[in-house]
């Protein structure tokens, strides 16, 4: 076996990854722009027509993150599923036990005057989502901090 | 487990980023390798003993 030589630099991990968050924010602030601005003329699509628009963009997400995973070395790799399994599942049940405490004390709560059936939705769904995405990004970090030097 | 990642890598010269990127793996990674807090998958551990002209056993121990 001989050494090999250096070989010239390629894009970083973390510049992948920068890149992607770049491609992300860029394409949803387009949509999101471009909806609220559709909204303000009143010239909002339909819901088939808007599913089918996140259906693409969701697509070509979800393609820049299959091209940052099959680059991404194996220790990247281990941190994103230790931080989904670690993170994300104890972040879950934190947010189910938010779910059952709202329901078991306060089920007879008023709803908002202002609240429509889709922000009751969203305020649900994200009483799940944070916890699980603020668990994910501590044990991403941890996982990290734990192998520092 | 053990390794002398760190000393061959300065018996040579090279930066953590060099190595990572004779590796492909990130320089975190090889951070992580360098303190022993990681141990690499065979597949890397071969690439490792590759780069440097050695053989695992003369890098990594129990």
């Amino acid at each position: 076996m001989t050494a090999s030589p250096r070989p010239r630099r390629k894009m970083s991990s973390a510049g992948r990854f920068w890149l992607l968050m770049g491609v992300c924010l860029l394409l949803g602030g387009l949509t999101g722009g471009v909806y609220a601005w559709l909204e303000h003329t009143g010239d909002l699509p339909g819901p088939v027509l808007s599913a089918l628009i996140l259906f693409v963009l969701f697509g070509l997400l979800i393609a820049g993150t299959v091209w940052w995973w099959i680059r991404a070395d194996e220790a990247v790799r281990e941190a994103h599923k230790w931080a989904w399994y670690w993170g994300g599942s104890i972040g879950m049940c934190v947010g189910i036990g938010a779910l059952m405490l709202a329901e078991a004390y306060g089920g007879d709560a008023p709803i908002p005057a202002d609240a429509t059936y889709s922000s009751l939705l969203i305020a649900g769904a994200s009483l799940v989502l944070l916890p699980m995405m603020i668990g994910y990004g501590v044990a991403w970090f941890a996982w990290w901090i734990s192998k520092r030097g | 487990m053990n390794n002398r990642l760190k000393v061959l890598r300065a018996e040579r010269d090279w930066s953590q980023a060099d190595l990572a990127d004779q590796l492909g793996v990130s320089r975190q990674t090889v951070n992580a390798l360098e303190t022993g807090r990681y141990d690499p998958s065979l597949p890397l551990a071969f690439k490792i003993a590759r780069t440097f002209g050695l053989a695992i056993e003369d890098i990594f121990s129990e």
